[in-house]
């Protein structure tokens, strides 16, 4: 149907509600015990900050019996701290992954609220790795923390292609309510201040 | 082609359900876990109420906008990439998926939850015409295997147990005989549909809400099928119902806030993806979005019920409806059950062919208390049931019986004395006489009836 | 003060001990009672069918019968129904039908919230389960809904009941779901309603209370029928009827 003939459809004469403005809610508090404990809450983890953050991913890696593979802005990072045993998403058919055991993120926002990161076109410009990867290790920097999500969503881009918000690891309970991880992305989700 | 409309048939089919005493108990358990979930998640929000409030304004707000809503909609969309297509009906939305999946040669096609493409009538309409149309969500792969529609709109399987699904993957998918361990069959699936997702030439999705400030769509999913569909194959189609336009990146954070922890308590879904358009790293890749009308422009114009349209989708009211949770979804016979389901579908699919559903509600009004954008479930309700007796669409035994008892009633004389004979004669009730007493005494027993009535006692004593 | 008892129809001619207690707690708190026999019915039954004229004629009698008087009912649903619906009935409403409407009061509501009443001299040494009755509680606002994060605290009714000497005051599990009853619903989806009431006498069982009680003879009527059928349970008394319990 024509786009003017369907808008017609919609057209309302009087004066419209007015939009309410931006929301002033509760201000969450910016804490990484909160963030913890609500990542904890929907299946993911935070690693414990005395732990050296190079090192945990490499542990990580040693442990990931299979394919290691780093989002570019993730890659620059390990690349700069002589982390080794991963490869580079690099380009191609966003089907590569299918086999990754484990995937290597950079988050560019982390929300204390929902305990969402957020990813954009910039930090993850190949959106299956997230998806495709059977575990993800997500590195976040540590003074990249907000409180709420109101202003999460605040800095996120009004451009790029893409942006995700991820908050845990891939779940259902379609089946009798009973909780399942790993319905179709990652089976499981861990954080690391970077 | 698509199967004709049900003609909803609620009192039969709660009947069928309502038969499986045990079945009932879990069904109802079940989902008074996600309305408790969902209680636990609210309490941890210190501006949930406020939330609310403001969400129902700025729902108010886009409905008197859609027009110029959608307008800038389009103009960033078509920016950022997007063929915008607007249908007016479900025809309309089925014939335009099934022409551009044939333009691009696609014969195989994954999809994630749209309550929209249900209501369209778009799988089997697929399906009929030779493509391969697989559904991701664990939930609707269920129902789609067992050739049955979702009986709820957040957890479409929600009326079946681990022993049915297993049954069917047994069958399907070829797990052990016996197995019934959600886990594993969840497992089971996600293999099976991995495959799909690779080979797949198409996703198909739902769109939670279109961003007028940035032309993108955002989808929100907690298995992350949405995501797959959209990241793999080269051809991506979302269907938009034309309420879900929002005008800013922040408002649509607003709704972001609400959905999840009133579906089902948790704080945001595990995957939130907001897509503009074709990725431009990708060659070749096509990005389609279809706004569709099917009724919603006359519900829009509706000064009764067009808040109706304010709905997200959350689920929250069916969870919390105790007729919902005791009837189960199947028996509304609608693409949406439930209290929200009974207040669009009068609206949608006709008040005559609906009539049935504004009544199948004690009006309790939970469903109005736990709705994240305030819609007025249970008063949208009585309305309609206002509407279906102006439109002579009450049984006429209903409105004859209430008729008599207003002439009754408004002559006090002749209640009161028929109200002492009535008490007098009430053991005649236990007798096999039809009417509506029996349906009561089928379940309730008889109460002592008194000798005297109240008007009588006070005249007694104040004279 | 003065007060125009309104006894809802059902309510005079099944449940006339719940008339009586509410006139006579009132009388207890200090006001002059007096009850208009020409009054039968607000009308509920015929708006929650959808019938609203033949409720507009029940209602426009009830409003001329109550004009200018402070109204008090032992029922919270009827007093939802003048509140909450007679203006949707397609009545012309002048301000003193106005005025009517919002000096309508559910029993406790009035005592406690009118008069100041914290607590009435009652003894009822009895371990009590309450029906949260969804007109009172969602309607009229009496009290928190579960469902809302905003808290008003208990209700009036609750709030006199905790006062009562003996009386234990027990909330069951879902602490206000709905009993099953409204209405015509009852019998119109009898299946449906029947499992509501029975689930809910079984939570109020659960707790091990002796008695069930609420601010409606409505949700009553039901859960008390299920109880016959079932022939085990506790039995319904209105709050009313506690509260004159001496
Ligand atoms: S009507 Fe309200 S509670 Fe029901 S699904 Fe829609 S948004 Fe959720």
């Amino acid at each position: 149907m024509d786009e003017a003939a369907f808008l017609a459809r919609f057209r309302r004469d009087g004066a419209p509600a007015p939009h309410p403005g931006r929301f002033a809610g509760h201000a969450w508090e910016a804490s990484w015990e909160g963030f913890a404990r609500v990542l904890a809450g929907v299946g993911g983890s935070l690693a414990d900050a005395a732990q050296e953050p190079r090192a945990a991913v490499q542990a990580a890696i040693d442990l990931a019996g299979g394919r290691v593979v780093a989002a570019p802005a993730a890659g620059e990072r390990l690349a700069a701290a002589g982390v080794s045993g991963w490869e580079p998403a690099g380009n191609g058919a966003p089907g590569r992954f299918a086999d990754v055991q484990l995937g290597i993120l950079w988050a560019e926002l982390a929300v204390a609220e929902n305990a969402a990161l957020l990813f954009t076109a910039e930090s993850l410009p190949e959106r299956s790795l997230a998806f495709l990867a059977e575990r993800l290790l997500v590195l976040v920097p540590a003074g990249a923390l907000v409180g709420g999500m109101a202003e999460g969503v605040a800095r996120a881009p009004r451009h790029g292609h893409h942006h995700t918000w991820m908050s845990g690891p891939s779940k259902t309970a379609d089946i009798e309510q009973t909780l399942v991880i790993g319905a179709h992305g990652a089976k499981a989700l861990v954080v690391v201040r970077w | 082609m698509s199967s004709p409309p049900r003609i909803p048939a609620f009192h039969r089919d709660a009947g069928r359900f309502l038969a499986d005493d045990a079945r009932v108990g879990w069904h109802d358990q079940a989902l008074w876990h996600l309305r408790a979930k969902r209680d636990k998640a609210a309490a941890a929000t210190p501006d949930w109420e406020a939330l609310r409030d403001h969400a129902a304004a700025l729902k108010a707000h886009v409905l008197d906008q859609l027009p110029e809503l959608w307008t800038r909609f389009s103009a960033n969309a078509r920016a950022a990439g997007w063929t915008v297509h607007f249908a007016a009906d479900a025809a309309e939305m089925r014939a335009t998926v099934h022409g551009l999946l044939t333009a691009a040669g696609v014969r195989r096609v994954v999809k994630s939850k749209s309550m929209l493409s249900e209501e369209c009538g778009l799988n089997p309409h697929l399906e009929a015409h030779g493509f391969e149309v697989v559904d991701t969500d664990l939930g609707e792969r269920i129902v789609q295997l067992r050739h049955e529609p979702p009986s709820h709109i957040v957890v479409p399987a929600i009326h079946l147990k681990r022993a049915e699904v297993g049954e069917l993957f047994h069958r399907e998918l070829g797990t052990p005989a016996g197995l019934d361990d959600p886990t594993a069959l969840a497992h089971a699936a996600r293999a099976d549909l991995r495959r799909r997702f690779l080979a797949a030439e198409a996703g198909i999705t739902g769109v939670n809400i279109a961003v007028a400030e940035t032309g993108a769509m955002v989808v929100c999913t907690n298995e992350g099928n949405a995501d797959l569909g959209t990241a793999l194959p080269p051809l991506h189609i979302a269907v938009v119902g034309a309420e879900k336009v929002v005008p800013t990146l922040d408002d649509a954070g607003v709704l972001l806030r609400l959905l999840a922890r009133s579906a089902t308590g948790q704080p945001i879904t595990s995957y939130t993806t907001h897509l503009a358009g074709p990725d431009p790293r990708r060659p070749g890749h096509a990005c389609h979005l279809v706004v569709v009308d099917n009724g919603r422009s006359r519900l829009a114009a509706d000064e009764h019920h067009r808040r109706a349209l304010s709905c997200i989708r959350c689920g929250a009211c069916l969870n919390t409806c105790p007729v919902y949770r005791r009837a189960s979804g199947h028996a509304y016979g609608t693409v949406i059950p439930g209290p929200i389901g009974a207040v669009l579908a009068p609206a949608m699919i006709g008040t005559a062919a609906a009539r049935a559903l504004p009544f199948a509600s004690s009006l309790c009004g939970s469903c109005t208390q736990v709705c994240p954008v305030r819609i007025d479930l249970h008063d949208q309700l009585l309305a309609w049931r206002r509407q279906l007796a102006d439109e002579g669409l009450v049984p006429l035994s209903k409105r004859l019986a209430m008729r008599a008892g207003a002439w009754f009633l408004a002559h006090p004389r002749l209640f009161a004395a028929g109200g002492w004979l009535g008490r007098r004669l009430g053991f005649l009730a236990r007798l096999p006489i039809p009417g509506p007493h029996r349906l009561w005494l089928r379940h309730r027993g008889m109460p002592d009836l008194p000798a005297d009535s109240f008007r009588a006692q006070w005249k007694n004593r104040h004279g | 003060m003065d007060v125009a008892l309104f006894v809802p129809c059902y309510v005079d001619q099944l449940y006339p001990r719940a008339g009586l207690a509410a006139a006579e707690v009132l009388e207890g708190c200090g006001c002059r009672v007096s009850f208009d026999a020409r009054q039968t019915c607000c009308g509920q039954p015929m708006a929650n069918c959808g019938c609203a004229s033949d409720a507009a004629r029940l209602a426009r009698r009830h409003l001329d019968l109550f004009r200018g008087k402070v109204t008090v009912s032992p029922s919270g649903s009827c007093v939802g129904m003048v509140r909450g619906h007679y203006q949707e009935l397609g009545l012309i409403l002048d301000d003193e039908d106005r005025r009517t409407i919002a000096n309508t009061f559910e029993l406790c509501e009035f005592l406690v919230l009118k008069m100041g009443v914290e607590r009435v001299a009652a003894r009822f040494p009895h371990k009590v389960s309450v029906q949260r009755s969804c007109h009172g509680l969602r309607e009229l606002g009496l009290g928190t809904p579960s469902e809302r994060t905003d808290g008003r605290g208990p209700s009036p009714a609750e709030r006199l009941l905790a006062g009562v000497d003996g009386l234990t005051l027990l909330v069951p599990e879902r602490a206000d779901e709905c009993c099953g009853f409204g209405g015509t619903f009852a019998v119109t989806e009898d299946e449906v309603s029947a499992r509501m009431g029975r689930d809910r006498c079984a939570a109020h069982a659960a707790t091990g209370a002796e008695f069930i009680t609420g601010s409606d003879w409505s949700c009553g009527m039901h859960l008390d029928g299920i109880r016959r059928k079932q022939g085990a349970g506790p039995p319904f008394i209105h709050v009313a009827e506690i509260l004159a319990s001496r």
